[in-house]
């Protein structure tokens, strides 16, 4: 009796948790005005002046709770922000802009042109400001808000600048009192969102704004988990644990495509994946070698293993978001085996090993996969060195590789993007590509010229280095959230900013 | 007081144990490959920032220097700041510790809890069912990786049947799982040492002359059987306890809880050298107290043992 007492126990304890339960309907919390939003990043720098600069993941905190003159909004399009409206002059080295008036720091004391003057000043000498304030020269106060910036030579893409995680408006008056180090703990800016609390890789806590000069947001509260395991994201979103969550792969956001509690957004984002060719030493320094690798890739089967087949091709290095993109003339190589196996037989390939550089536990591993069967498939002994972000940005700065496929997210949404391989400050001499400077007096016109010109020279750029072979396009990078189907207002941002001033509960 | 001695010339002995632990890891993280002040700076920083923050640092320094000056800030209880984080690392520490500290031992009270009753019992019942499905469980549980259970578990607790919370540290149903999943292994082994250690002990020859004399059967099991077979079992737990601070790097990691695990390994993902530094010094002295108190635990529970042997 006692055994069949043991048995019924055994087989009720395993069958309860089978039949019991099951997915509940996903409602609004209680509390309506709260968001609970899981990432898997660190952002912990709030602070964009001070001497370390900011990283891609601070943007979620810099977003909110700084206001820049112009914001960019989640397709990649500017809108004015702390500026009211802007004239630039017709030689495009000046910028005139009339401030927004009646707009407040969150410590009470009311935004002015000194505080951009401030902001731009510091910024521009910054660790970011070389890259992310591109010619900048100056900023002149004209009056309490007006302020005009000249350039040293004309940048299109100057505005993007402006919006960019650099340009954030800093109260001057605060820094005064408080310094770098002040600021970073306490950061004050005139955003949405207040930072209220942070704890190391654990969890941030914004406030809304009750001052906001565009209105209080309806999220009066925003919990950022920082969680590190994906597949806790994914399961505390379907159990309502999370609201919100940054960045779902393509496959998780066709499962969660199925729940009817959960909604989805995915934009392309400013990132273009390419696979970068070295052309100074080993066997990627024959350009008929090059040739046989570009010739041999088909984009479609890469999009298909990675992105399910939703991502964008890219013809050239190219986002066709960005601004200056050219859509004549460019050159296009498309997968041609026969061709490839040509090239391969004219070069001196000799069955050397070909490695291509990927981040580990990235789907761009997946992607060096696919590359690595269709250059074995014509005779290219591939391997794929898998490593993890720190070793390879230390690779790819000393341009230690044969060949490097990267997510290469760019701030500013602009042609003048491709240019970063080829300037002179950003490899030595002897690791230059061999048409570097070629490349780079071109980016030089592309991005002083106006609208409707500047394509031209970009279209020159991307003839070089698909002739050359330097670079390997292949889709346009992605970005993507998944939320509970009771927000609204929650979309992919191309730069993972999260503008949490739109979200709403329903 | 020879106890008090030998738990000295431990403490002691902890020192050497310190500075060969932290001089392999300093070696081996500074010759990782990764340079990290381009990392903190990022790649849009010129060559002339890098290399004064690479100073800043002290990272110019020879690897001997470097090592030498961190270990006297050490003594001077300075753990610095994270390179990449920048929060100072005790006070992060101690704000992490008692997650960590709660969850495993949780972990081995349920372990404990459930696995010596269960390990006795199987051996009192030997070859009856409750043994072969202890004995089952064992196995079950000793093959199952903590990452692969807790994923499991998650999606049935959390999801399905929406019994617990996924994730986090809020109340206390958010410590259940993560302190059976880092328990599990532990569990195996309690109830394997101690079913193993019962039966050694009930075939002694002192339990056949107790139950000759006519002693109880509860008395034989209580009295004298247990106290002899719980000293592996305590030196076991000890083991477990320190074993289950290394553990919570995943169970940490899968349950989202802001412990040193979790602290760990953001620290080694980023080459956060005095993060790794810290923490390493703080687990192996954690471990060696641990340790300490399981031997002085086993000498109250085994007469036998003499400490100025």
């Amino acid at each position: 009796m006692k055994r069949i007492l043991g048995i019924l126990l055994l087989v009720t304890i395993i069958a309860i948790p089978c039949f019991a339960g099951g997915s509940a309907e996903s409602t609004a919390p209680e509390n309506k005005d709260e968001v609970t939003f899981v990432v898997s990043g660190n952002p912990f720098r709030f602070y964009h002046l001070g001497t370390t600069g900011v990283g891609g993941d601070d943007n979620i905190v810099l977003a909110n709770i700084y206001d820049n003159l112009l914001c960019l909004e989640n397709d990649g399009s500017l809108s004015n922000a702390l500026a009211e409206s802007y004239t630039v002059s017709e030689d495009g080295t000046l910028y005139t802009f009339k401030l927004r008036e009646g707009v407040y720091f969150t410590n009470g004391v009311e935004m002015t042109a000194e505080d951009v003057k401030f902001s731009l000043d510091k910024g521009a000498v910054g660790p970011l400001g070389g890259a992310l304030l591109i010619n900048y020269k100056e900023c002149r106060i004209i009056d309490k808000y007006t302020v005009e910036i000249e350039l040293s030579s004309p940048y299109a893409a100057f505005p993007y600048c402006l919006a960019s995680r650099v340009g954030g408006i800093c109260c001057k008056s605060y820094w005064e009192e408080v310094g770098d180090d002040g600021y970073q703990d306490n950061p004050v800016g005139t955003g949405p969102y207040i930072l209220s609390e942070y704890a190391a890789n654990d969890y941030i806590t914004l406030i809304a704004n009750e001052n906001h000069w565009r209105g209080v947001p309806a999220i009066k509260k925003v919990n950022i988990e920082l969680v590190a395991d994906v597949n806790t994201m994914i399961l505390g979103l379907q159990n309502g644990d999370y609201d919100v969550m940054a960045n779902p792969s393509v496959d998780m956001i066709e499962r969660f495509e199925k729940d009817p509690n959960i909604s989805t957004d995915i934009t392309d984002s400013t990132g273009r994946i390419s696979l970068y060719l070295q052309a100074r030493s080993g066997i990627t320094a024959d350009l008929n070698f090059r040739r046989a690798v570009q010739y041999s890739i088909n984009k479609e089967e890469i999009n298909i293993a990675v992105n399910n087949g939703k991502g964008t091709i890219l013809d050239i290095d190219l986002c066709p978001m960005y601004s200056g993109y050219p859509t004549e003339g460019v050159h296009v190589v498309h997968q041609d085996v026969e061709k490839a196996k040509e090239y391969l037989a004219a070069s001196g390939y000799n069955g050397e090993p070909f490695g291509i550089m990927v981040q580990a536990g990235t789907t761009l591993e997946t992607a060096a996969k696919v590359i690595q069967s269709q250059l074995m498939e014509i005779g290219i002994n591939c391997e794929i060195e898998a490593v993890d972000n720190t070793t390879l940005r230390t690779r790819d700065n000393s341009r230690e590789f044969d060949a490097y496929l990267c997510d290469n997210l760019s701030s500013l949404p602009d042609a003048d993007a491709i240019c970063g391989f080829f300037k002179p400050s950003r490899f030595p001499e002897p690791v230059r590509y061999p048409r570097a400077d070629e490349v780079y007096e071109l980016s030089l016109k592309g991005c002083s010229s106006p609208a409707g010109e500047r394509e031209q020279y970009y279209t020159e750029i991307c003839n070089i280095t698909t002739d050359e072979a330097y670079i390997v396009p292949l889709y346009n990078g992605m970005t993507s959230i998944a939320y509970n189907s009771n927000l609204e207002g929650v979309g992919a941002h191309c730069l993972n900013y999260y503008l949490f001033r739109y979200w709403s509960w329903k | 007081m020879n106890w008090l001695k030998y738990a000295l010339k431990r403490l002691l002995m902890l020192i050497p144990v310190i500075i060969a632990v932290t001089f392999v890891l300093f070696v081996i993280l500074s010759f990782a490959p990764g340079d990290v002040a381009r990392i903190i700076l990022g790649d849009d920083a010129t060559q002339e920032q890098v290399a004064a923050l690479r100073h800043e640092m002290g990272l110019d320094q020879p690897l001997l220097v470097r090592y030498v000056n961190y270990m006297i800030d050490v003594l001077h209880f300075d753990f610095g700041t994270s390179w990449i984080s920048g929060y100072d690392i005790l006070p992060e520490f101690a704000r992490r510790l008692p997650y960590t500290l709660l969850v495993t031992t949780l972990s081995v009270l349920f372990a404990v809890g459930v696995g010596i009753p269960l390990g006795i019992a199987s051996a009192i019942k030997q070859h009856s069912l409750l043994d072969y499905g202890s004995t089952f469980l064992v196995m079950l549980l000793a093959s199952m990786p903590a990452f692969w259970l807790g994923t499991l578990c998650q999606i049935l607790f959390c999801l399905t049947l929406r019994w617990l919370p996924v994730s986090g540290v809020g109340s206390w149903q958010h410590y259940i799982l993560p302190s059976i999943i880092l328990g599990a292994s532990t569990l195996a082994t309690m109830i394997r040492m101690s079913r193993t250690s019962m039966l050694d002990v009930i075939k002694m020859d002192y339990i056949r002359t107790a139950r000759a004399k006519g002693a109880s059967e509860q008395k034989i099991l209580y009295h004298h059987a247990m106290r002899n077979s719980l000293i592996p079992v305590v030196t076991q737990i000890g083991i477990s306890f320190a074993g289950g601070i290394g553990g919570a790097v995943v169970t940490e990691n899968i349950f989202a809880i802001p412990g040193i695990g979790a602290m760990l390994i953001n620290a080694v993902k980023g080459r956060d050298v005095p993060v790794v530094m810290g923490t390493i010094i703080f687990v192996t002295i954690i471990v060696g107290v641990i340790n300490l108190i399981v031997d002085l635990i086993c000498a109250v529970v085994d007469p036998r043992i003499d400490f100025a042997a």
